[in-house]
């Protein structure tokens, strides 16, 4: 019986060790160990075995029972191992290959630098309104100090719709619509659209400007700088340079441009600066008593300040655009590149 | 204003470096637009004179000349300038010379003639505009000097740019002054002694001023005996670095003490006036004159002319007429300084065209009382030059000196507004040094009073003064703070923040935001086939637009949009998802009487296939129901829930496939297919969807209250539904019938399949809808579903007439 059970012994090990896949492994598994397999059939026979030999006989069966059920189950994961990294084989991919993209759209560049400037400014404390892009001269310019007949005027070259009625030039008036209405303190900007018959590479008719104001207690010349130094690092990197220069725009006095240090050069001169180190990107200042008074406020009370910038210069210099009419021609090539 | 520093350091001593001096002019307010170094690359520019010329052999309109340039013997120069001529002083740039415009001199072989340097214009040289001909120099200037030490040429020409406040800075001696302010040194200005003859000049002329609204003050002069020629060399140079071109001694007499003083002037041919007198009045309507630069100008009646006994004799503050010009016959002058309404020169000089150095000032307003030192200086210069007598006396006619304005300064107040610290003495020397009189001072009290100078007309106010210190005292100096927190509540505009959330969505969606201009073409709205009494062609047009195609303010879109379309597809771009934010402006009533309504308006339109490029995916193009999914995202983004697509007929669309966008019973806008005849109007071959909504109504539902709602925990049923139905019936009138006649056990209802073709009668389509049951406290029996369907299905049947499939 021993003998007999040494051949089924070696006969299974020798099937294990030749099968390749799941299903003839799990026949060899029945053959052997199923409950009508040859080990059982074996063991039915130990009514022959005389009862001192019947334990060890017993014993030894299970030994062999257990060897090759353990052989079975490292057969089995072997084979399991195999048949995955045949599967793993046959799923190869180009991994090089281009993925299918969810599509996914681009915020206009303009609309990228206003939210930027916004996001400065409300962090600030500023409040975001609006005002209309069809105004009355009245506000764009005679209730900031330009009367008719005023130089000034020629600066901004107006397209007018009747005498009374124009595209406005400039976001001021919205000061002035903020201040007749709500009485101070005022934190405000004001994004918009704005029109000059003006045609070329830097100049376009339609383009776009940020209008901010500030009025309070005790706002002075100073606040302003701080305000707008603050603005400028955090739009054109903290290390650049920012110069206050005397100017004059009739609705602040006293009036200054704003400059930063050449990004190009670092302020050593180059064609981008015209060679003076630095790029104008603001016009600011205190806000003129005039525009005040217009509003019925009282100035000897209160101050503040006023600026304004042009969204797509910040944009050309930001991005390094050449031509202006680019942000208007709406090219898909180039509106996504930001 | 192009300022020669050389010039400047006659009125003012300073120790800056014209580098530092612009520096100091930047940061005091008068911003430097270029900075010109006079003489940089002559080094090798020298005086020669031309002894012999001659033809040259291969080219007509070339000329070989043998030019003596201090050496032994002559060099051979080729030459191509019209003005040479034979004993001639000339520039020379010999070989190594690099000139200012660029031009690098070698020895060269011109037409096969060997060329040893070249005779320069002054253009090239980079000392004046002139580019007609060779430079000629005085005869007594030495062959082989250098020409810069020769005609003393080196300076640093500072191009200002000036504000218009400071016409007192369109002069030299104005920017002394700025200089004096910045340094403290004082300005010395030119002394005036003239010498006048006996005879009076009212036995010689009269001026009536008909107009002193117009013309505030107008003096003249008379200045017999003199002798009209050249200018010498040192007023050609100063009338050369300011920009301009030398004339005569008179006119560049004239033009000189306008740079200096800031003061035009104007000299007038005494005989050539008929009577020999002045009239200054208003222009007849329709009168003509003749203009210096020889144009014919018609006048109307609101400009002012300068006049004789008969006609108009010049503009007033804008040119001289060309009948009563200074030429060489001119004996005896009448020299005009006068003064002129500021908005009267600016209108009159725009309606003409013509913008003039003279215009240019008077058109910012200067003082009266600047008319009399100029006139002066004038004539003194006139008699010392060109010689002649000075009849005694001005004919001056003036509507009266205003009192110098008086102005009181708390020092408190100018530092609470700058946020500094400046000292009441401080302030005191800065007004003084500026030319403002300080007077009633104490030393224990905060405020001083200040007299404005006559030149500082724009000075009128406490702030204009703060402004006087602080730039002076310098902008850098103050200290930048942040303002103290006055703790304002900001409530963010919910219309903004809308645009916001419907910019993020749609970018979300795969769309490229657009921004196009406001104002379109008038033909846009004939592209769109729009009848004539269609609302959207309610525009607003622009009064003076710069081309046609920008010249009406938009009421839709829709044709900006197509225009994008059209140029991607042309530079190949052909799938084309975009959308924009803007305003369309809608007025009340035309022509304008109040603001016209600026609507916040979305379009989006699609164009070509439906998702990026790939190499396995399919290649479908978009078409309605692409974009009406982008809609329904949208709606459902902002919590927009009640609103309905109902078939429309818009001229624009496709007349099978559009619709009417109608949000709470209210319609905001349309979606559809546009028209084919429109799309072939833009040049398009493929199918455009296109959209336009009105964004004010949706803002209400920002504020939505979204409340949570539990999860399910008994299971669903899913029943599917196929019915044949009769085309006309709508989609959405069946899954309202479903849900209806459903009830609540209906959790939600979706069409997941439509057909039509082969197998369905003709007319009707088959529309397969999955229907899922669940009940929130317990599982559903198959019993009680069936009895739901069935229900279903019979009103289905009964209402609509439609065939269910079993």
């Amino acid at each position: 019986m021993r003998e007999e059970l040494e051949s089924i012994r070696v006969q299974c090990l020798n099937g294990i060790s030749s099968v390749t896949i799941h299903d003839d492994l799990e026949k060899l598994r029945v053959k052997y160990l199923g409950k009508k397999g040859l080990l059982t059939k074996v063991l039915r026979g130990m009514g022959k075995v005389s009862p001192e030999e019947r334990p060890i006989i017993g014993s030894i069966a299970n030994e062999i029972r257990d060897e090759l059920e353990e052989a079975i189950k490292t057969r089995y994961s072997y084979i399991k191992e195999k048949e995955k990294a045949q599967r793993f084989e046959t799923e190869a991919i180009d991994v090089t290959m281009p993925g299918r993209r969810r599509s996914y759209g681009k915020k206009h560049p303009l609309t990228l630098i206003i939210d930027e400037i916004k996001e400065v400014f409300v962090g600030l404390g500023y409040e975001v309104v609006e005002g209309p892009e069809i105004e009355l001269d009245y506000y764009n310019f005679e209730a900031l100090n330009v009367p008719p007949d005023h130089p000034a005027r020629d600066l901004q070259d107006t397209f007018y719709i009747t005498d009374d009625f124009l595209l406005r030039t400039q976001t001021s008036p919205v000061q002035i619509r903020v201040m007749e209405s709500q009485s101070p303190p005022v934190k405000i900007i004001a994004p918009g659209k704005v029109y000059r018959c003006d045609s070329d590479v830097t100049h376009s008719p339609m383009f776009h400007q940020i209008e901010g104001l500030a009025i309070g207690e005790d706002i002075t010349f100073g606040d302003l700088k701080g305000t707008l130094t603050i603005f400028s690092q955090r739009l054109f990197g903290k290390d650049r340079g920012v110069r206050f220069r005397p100017h004059y725009f009739p609705f602040t006095e006293p009036s200054a441009e704003v400059d930063i240090s050449c990004m190009i050069c670092n302020g050593k001169g180059c064609r981008l600066c015209s060679n003076t180190g630095w790029i104008e990107i603001l016009g600011a200042g205190m806000v003129d008593p005039q525009v005040f008074k217009v509003v019925n406020y009282d100035y000897s009370k209160i101050g503040g300040f006023a600026f304004g910038m042009g969204v797509e210069r910040i944009a050309m210099l930001k991005y390094g655009i050449d031509d202006i009419r680019l942000f208007f021609e709406n090219d898909l090539r180039f509106l996504e590149q930001f | 204003m192009r300022i020669s520093v050389k010039w400047l350091k006659e009125y003012i001593k300073f120790d800056l470096s014209p580098k530092e001096l612009g520096e100091r002019l930047i940061m005091t307010g008068s911003e430097v637009d270029e900075v010109i170094e006079i003489g940089e690359g002559l080094d090798n520019v020298v005086v020669g004179r031309v002894e012999e010329i001659k033809a040259h052999p291969n080219a007509d309109k070339l000329i070989l000349c043998s030019v003596n340039v201090g050496d032994e013997s002559p060099i051979q120069i080729v030459c191509g300038a019209p003005n040479v001529y034979e004993g001639a002083v000339v520039a020379v740039a010999l070989p190594g010379a690099k000139l200012p415009g660029g031009i690098s001199i070698k020895k060269a072989k011109v037409r096969g003639v060997e060329s040893a340097g070249m005779l320069c214009s002054m253009k090239e040289l980079g000392i004046g505009e002139e580019h007609g001909g060779i430079m000629i120099l005085s005869e007594q200037m030495r062959p082989g000097d250098n020409l810069v030490e020769a005609l003393n040429l080196r300076d640093t020409i500072l191009d200002l740019e000036i504000t218009p406040n400071r016409p007192d800075c369109l002069s030299v001696l104005g920017i002394a002054r700025e200089v004096s302010a910045i340094t403290g040194n004082p300005v010395q200005f030119p002394t005036v002694i003239l010498k006048e003859d006996q005879k009076r000049i009212e036995e010689l002329t009269s001026v009536e001023v008909l107009d002193d609204y117009l013309a505030p003050r107008y003096a003249a002069r008379v200045i017999k005996d003199i002798k009209v020629g050249p200018s010498p060399a040192w007023l050609q140079e100063r009338v050369r670095v300011a920009g301009m071109r030398p004339i005569n001694n008179i006119v560049d007499i004239t033009n000189f003490v306008m740079m200096e003083y800031g003061q035009p002037l104007h000299a007038f041919d005494y005989n050539k006036l008929s009577e020999n007198r002045i009239v200054v009045r208003r222009a007849n309507e329709g009168e003509k004159i003749l203009t210096l630069d020889g144009t014919e100008r018609t006048l109307s009646n609101d400009m002012l002319v300068i006049a004789d006994a008969e006609k108009p004799v010049a503009v007033g503050g804008v040119m001289g007429g060309a009948d009563s010009e200074v030429d060489a016959s001119t004996s005896c002058i009448l020299l005009e300084s006068a003064n002129f309404y500021a908005a009267s020169v600016r209108r009159t000089a725009r309606k003409l065209g013509l913008r003039t150095e003279a215009s240019a000032r008077f058109e910012k307003g200067l003082p009266s009382e600047l008319v009399i030192p100029a006139i002066d200086r004038a004539a003194q210069l006139i008699r010392k030059i060109a010689g002649g007598k000075v009849a005694k006396g001005i004919y001056d006619v003036w509507r009266g000196a205003e009192s110098l304005k008086e102005l009181e300064v708390n020092s408190n107040r100018v530092n609470k507004v700058l946020g500094t610290n400046i000292p009441k003495d401080k302030m005191m020397s800065i007004l003084t040094r500026l030319g403002f009189e300080i007077y009633d001072q104490a030393e224990c009290n905060q405020t001083f009073k200040v007299k404005v100078p006559y030149f500082r007309g724009d000075v009128s106010r406490e702030a204009d003064i703060i402004e006087e210190v602080a730039r002076i005292y310098g902008f850098d100096k103050i200290e930048a703070t942040l303002p103290r927190s006055e703790g304002v509540e900001v409530t963010p505009s919910m219309d903004l923040v809308l645009q916001d959330k419907v910019r993020t969505i749609l970018i979300g969606c795969g769309l490229d935001e657009t921004i196009t201009y406001s104002f379109i073409n008038p033909k846009a709205y004939d592209l769109l086939r729009l009848p004539a009494d269609d609302h959207r062609r309610r525009f607003i047009q622009i009064g003076n637009p710069l081309t046609e195609e920008q010249s009406v303010m938009r009421t839709t879109l829709i044709p900006s949009l197509l225009e994008v379309v059209a140029r991607n597809a042309h530079r190949g771009v052909e799938d084309c998802h975009i959308f924009e934010i803007g305003a369309t402006y809608i007025p009340e009533e035309l022509p304008l009487r109040e603001l016209p309504e600026e609507r916040r308006t979305l379009a989006i339109t699609l164009s070509g296939h439906r998702s990026e490029e790939s190499w396995d995916a399919g290649k479908e193009k978009v078409d309605f129901f692409e974009l009406k999914g982008i809609l329904e995202v949208l709606f459902e983004e902002l919590n927009v829930n009640d609103y309905e697509i109902v078939p429309s007929k818009d001229v624009i669309f496709h007349p099978m496939r559009q619709a009417s966008i109608i949000v709470q019973g209210k319609n905001i806008g349309f979606i559809g297919e546009m028209h084919p005849d429109i799309l072939e109007g833009y040049g398009l071959k493929d199918r455009v969807q296109a959209l336009e909504i009105e964004l004010k109504p949706l803002v209400d539902f920002m504020n939505r209250h979204i409340a949570y709602k539990g999860l399910p925990r008994y299971p669903a049923v899913l029943r599917d539904i196929a019915i044949i139905a009769d085309k006309s019936i709508l989609s959405r009138r069946i899954q309202e019938l479903i849900e209806k006649s459903g009830g609540s056990l209906i959790e939600k209802v979706h069409l997941f399949d439509t057909y039509s073709g082969a197998q369905i009668p003709e007319g009707k389509r088959s529309l397969a809808y999955s229907i899922i049951y669940r009940h929130k406290d317990r599982t559903l029996t198959d019993e009680e579903i069936n009895v739901v369907h069935e229900r279903i299905m019979s009103v289905l049947t009964e209402e609509l007439g439609v065939e269910v499939r079993k």
